[in-house]
């Protein structure tokens, strides 16, 4: 039996009140008697005169006190798991709303008690036994866990049926589950007169708010799902590369270890699936990681880091990098006559293929269209080729006569101004920054000033030919600056500012895709390892020249996404591919939250047992009665001696038989 | 009537009307109740009657019409009271005796005191009430049979009453006094007694109507005892009303049963005022009924031992019927 409402035992409170009233003296009824003798005669030894006395227990007091217990018990509303409906009791008096909340995480992969079944299908069997135990008149809601949560409902019994059909049809969305945000909406959907009840079908790898739990208003039951080989997992967390020169660069990876006891196994590095090194690694237990680095072999286009160990789950122990991000890298074009620190700050951004091509190439710019970011280092293109390249600009050290009219030049000039909070600024420290002779940019409408001296603005962002533009008014070679680490800072900044982001190769699993599309891009299409793709629909660039971007939640699935992207006309203007890997520092943490059963408990009205649920029978309405049945008959034992003892009852006894009054020790006579 | 007060208060008597009791002065009498009385006569047992105007029978004999018997004439005997008829059949003289007819004196004690107005139950009367339905009920018997009446009642003091009176026209006189009478406060029943006794030279019939509370039984054991040497005959009707003789009903007039022994209630004495706060329980009940039912006893033992009548009366009993039975049967009335 468990309690709904805990805090109804409150009431037993007027137990002792009860017993405490009883021995109190009330104030005392004005009696003229005959005589007082008989009574001081028969008056026991105690004084009266105290305040209390010694408690009067009686048949009277004893039924006011069961009375008032069943009350109590009926107000913490307890309940049974169907030993009362298996004696044909029904005593579901309200139509009932289920919300399931079905943990769909990726850690639901890992095995569940059942050999070959998932501890998702294990839940999602549990969840549609519940859905089956509901009549006409519930409802019924399932809340699918993952990056995204979906809802599904019900409300009445072919509802139900198609609810169980399409709920048994539904993988493993997978992704990180956020159970805070889950109870939130469950605590939306609540219902008011019906009997809400929230049930939560997990392995109970995730953490949960008491504030949330304490905020939702229904009692919840929780029930987990374990693994029969246990909790104990170890897994590739991360896996990342970094190009080096005419190499292949190196592979580093971070292996965790969540099992109880110390991991030995071996981890294999596999370069477009062959074998390109191997190693024996011992993971610390509880949580420890170890991280390992690899050479990769030139020319390899994928790597994958494998744990050769067999545990709970399988899919975290194998991490894929795509070496080769396909053409939806970030396309540089770096039009300069003079190679400089530009061309290696520009090279080094992740995600970036840069094309350099001297000044005279923009006398015929076919061909240039296909950039994302041009960067004109010193160099002034002729009129008209930027109204038909139309693309973000970077401008360093525009010369006299370009598209930016000057004003002068600046000898020496020094920082006077600067735009605080600038993003272009950010992580950008100039103190000391010499700049050199440099032009000043003749002010123009659309400007903003991000750095001035006192002649002129150094940093600024504009608008060229229609297209948004970043202008370093001074020249890199002879300022001091690229010999400091704010000039890649501060490159980085504007390329991010200018240009859409790159697509990364791997992605965090659950964590959502920030797509910007580039240029004449009207959408995208991400194919995920299993299922249809999912087309991410763009509005033409605005004025503002910011960047267009949409959110793809859908990294819940480990494995290889497809990313295509398509213009206006729908053809296919380029495409590339992420990973999203299995391994996550808390989805392949198997083991269970501490205190999320207790966390879960303190909901109001929680929670049922093991044995609670949907079939459990609802114990209030029978206490109810009872104590109903406690006071009529209190009032019975109460009334029937003051009937008997009143003289007009006395006569009419003697009257009817002459055989006495009847009563006690008097009883008798003739 | 004598017996235990279990006895008493299992005795059959008839349903109480429930309605409230009409004003004293409708109630203390009716027609129906009076022509009952005519019906009974006070009896003497072995008072000396006195006097020629009473109807009690005398062991004297005289010249009345009533014929008595026969004795043999003897010298110093009135030749007139010969018997010729008898002389001419046997041949002797016998003289023929006549009954003579004796009036009863009836001296009725009312106790008037402040516990005598008192009723455990609103429908019921007070015993002081039942007191002078049962002064009234005897005196006219007395008055309807030619005895010479007294009703004195009592408190502290002897109070002012009827009589002495004979003859049936002082009936109605003998009523109006008692419908007049009022409670005179305390009591002092013994020195009452005494001081009654002792202003009477002839003895008669003494009906001492009270419930008693006044001191302890044994109190009168000395005034019954002298009461007795003097002649008189004593009978003791006791007026008692249930709620105070029965713990049930005592339990019930202060409105806490048995088994709610829950509120506390003061008790207030009716002619002292004193005080008494307590609160009713099964064995507080039980205990007063045990002091009442020994009190009792003794009364009637102190009764019994100076030879005087003790008849225990409820005033939830009806007059007409359960009470003069009872004395009947008790040797009061005949």
């Amino acid at each position: 039996m468990s309690l709904l409402l805990p805090a109804g035992l409150a009431a037993l409170l007027a137990l002792p009140v009860i017993v405490l009233l009883h021995m109190r003296h009330t104030s005392p009824r004005p009696k003229p008697v005959p005589a007082l003798r008989f009574w001081l005669a028969a008056r026991p030894e105690q004084t009266q005169q105290t305040r209390l006395r010694r408690p009067p227990f009686s048949l009277l007091l004893l039924l006011l006190l069961l009375a008032a217990a069943a009350l109590a018990l009926a107000l913490a509303r307890p309940a049974v798991a169907g030993a009362l409906g298996a004696l044909g009791i029904d005593l579901q008096t309200e139509p009932r709303h289920l919300i399931v909340l079905l943990d769909g995480s990726t850690s639901m992969a890992a095995q569940g008690e059942a050999a070959g079944r998932t501890r998702y299908e294990e839940a999602r069997a549990d969840a549609l036994a519940r859905l089956a135990a509901l009549s006409d008149g519930d409802v019924a809601t399932v809340l699918l866990l993952g990056t995204r949560t979906a809802t599904l409902s019900a409300t009445d019994a072919a509802g139900f049926g198609q609810l169980r059909e399409r709920l048994a049809a539904t993988p493993l969305p997978g992704g990180r589950a956020d159970l805070d945000a889950a109870l939130g909406l469950g605590r939306d959907l609540l219902l008011p007169g019906r009997e809400n009840e929230v049930v939560v079908l997990s392995d109970g790898a995730f953490a949960v708010d008491p504030a949330t739990v304490g905020a939702l208003g229904a009692p919840v039951e929780f029930r987990r799902f374990g693994g029969a080989s246990g909790d104990a997992n170890a897994a590739v967390v991360s896996v990342t590369a970094r190009a080096g020169g005419e190499g292949g660069g190196s592979l580093y990876a971070r292996l965790a270890n969540f099992g109880p006891e110390p991991l030995t196994a071996p981890v294999l590095l596999l370069a477009d699936g062959i074998e390109a090194g191997r190693q024996e690694v011992t993971l610390p237990a509880a949580g420890g990681t170890v991280e390992l680095a690899w050479p990769l072999p030139p020319g390899a286009s994928d790597a994958t880091v494998v744990l050769e160990v067999a545990d709970a789950f399988a899919a975290d122990n194998r991490a894929d990098l795509p070496l080769a991000a396909g053409d939806l890298s970030l396309r540089i074009l770096l039009v300069s006559d003079v190679p400089s620190p530009l061309a290696r700050v520009l090279a080094a951004i992740e995600g970036a293929r840069l094309t350099v091509e001297p000044g005279e190439r923009l006398n015929d710019p076919a061909g240039l269209g296909n950039h994302d970011l041009m960067v004109l280092e010193g160099v002034a293109p002729v009129p008209g080729v930027l109204d038909e390249l139309r693309m973000p600009l970077l401008i360093v050290a525009p010369p006299d006569g370009g598209p930016l009219p000057t004003d002068g030049v600046m000898v020496e000039p020094e920082i006077e101004r600067l735009r605080s909070g600038d993003p272009l600024l950010a992580g950008v420290d100039l103190s000391g920054v010499t700049f050199g002779e440099s032009p000043v940019i003749a002010a123009a409408a659309g400007q903003q000033e991000v750095v001035g001296a006192a002649e002129g603005p150094l940093v600024l962002r504009m608008t060229v030919a229609g297209e948004p533009a970043v202008v370093l008014a001074f020249d890199p070679s002879v300022s001091n600056l690229p010999r400091r680490v704010a000039f890649p800072i501060l490159i980085a900044n504007a390329v991010a500012e200018l240009a859409p982001a790159p697509l990364p190769e791997t992605v965090a699993l659950g964590d959502p895709l920030r797509v910007q599309p580039r240029a004449g891009t009207a959408a995208v299409e991400i194919a995920p390892p299993t299922g249809d793709p999912v087309a991410l629909a763009f509005d033409a660039a605005d004025e503002s020249g910011s960047p267009r971007e949409a959110l793809f939640a859908g990294t819940g699935l480990p494995g290889s996404y497809g990313v295509v992207e398509r213009d206006g006309a729908g053809a296919e203007t380029g495409g590339g591919r992420f990973v999203v890997n299995a391994g996550h520092p808390r989805e392949s943490d198997l083991r269970p939250t501490p205190g999320l059963a207790e966390t879960l408990a303190a909901a109001e009205g929680s929670t049922f047992g093991p044995a609670g649920g949907p079939g459990a029978a609802h114990l209030w309405p029978l206490l109810a009665l009872a104590a109903l049945a406690l006071l009529v008959v209190e009032w019975l034992v109460w009334l029937l001696p003051r009937r008997r003892l009143s003289p007009v009852g006395a006569a009419s006894s003697r009257s009817g038989s002459g055989s006495g009054f009847g009563f006690g020790s008097i009883r008798g006579g003739r | 009537m004598t017996g235990s007060l279990r006895e008493t208060l299992a005795r059959a008597v008839p349903r109480r009307s429930p309605s409230p009791p009409p004003p004293a002065a409708a109630t203390l009498f009716d027609e129906a109740l009076l022509g009952r009385l005519r019906q009974m006569s006070l009896l003497s047992g072995q008072i000396r009657t006195e006097g020629i105007v009473g109807e009690h029978r005398s062991r004297r004999r005289g010249s009345s019409p009533e014929f008595a018997d026969f004795k043999s004439y003897s010298q110093g005997d009135d030749f007139r009271r010969i018997d010729w008829n008898t002389y001419a059949r046997l041949g002797g003289l016998f003289v023929r005796l006549s009954e003579v007819t004796t009036e009863l004196g009836v001296h009725v004690l009312l106790d008037a005191s402040d516990s005598m107005d008192w009723r455990g139950d609103p429908n019921a009367p007070t015993k002081f009430d039942y007191g002078r339905r049962l002064a009234g009920a005897l005196g006219y018997l007395a008055l309807w049979h030619f005895d010479r009446l007294m009703v004195t009642p009592f408190g502290d003091a002897l109070g002012h009453g009827f009589g002495p009176a004979q003859g049936r026209s002082h009936a109605v006189p003998m009523l109006r006094t008692l419908e007049r009478m009022a409670p005179l406060g305390g009591t002092a029943l013994v020195d009452a007694v005494d001081r009654y006794l002792h202003a009477r030279r002839r003895p008669g019939v003494l009906l001492l109507i009270t419930d008693l509370l006044a001191g302890e039984p044994d109190d009168l054991r000395a005034s019954l005892r002298d009461a007795r040497a003097r002649g008189w005959q004593v009978a003791l009707l006791h007026v008692l009303d249930e709620a105070e003789v029965a713990p049930v009903f005592a339990g019930a007039y202060l409105g806490a049963g048995a088994d709610q022994p829950g509120g506390a209630v003061e008790l207030i004495e009716a002619e002292t005022g004193r005080r008494l706060l307590l609160s009713p329980t099964d064995g507080l009940l039980e205990r007063y009924g045990e002091a009442v039912a020994a009190w009792l006893d003794g009364a009637e033992a102190v009764c019994a031992d100076e030879g005087a009548i003790y008849v225990r009366l409820l005033t939830s009993w009806p007059l007409d019927e359960v009470v003069l039975r009872t004395l009947r049967e008790a040797g009061v009335v005949g």
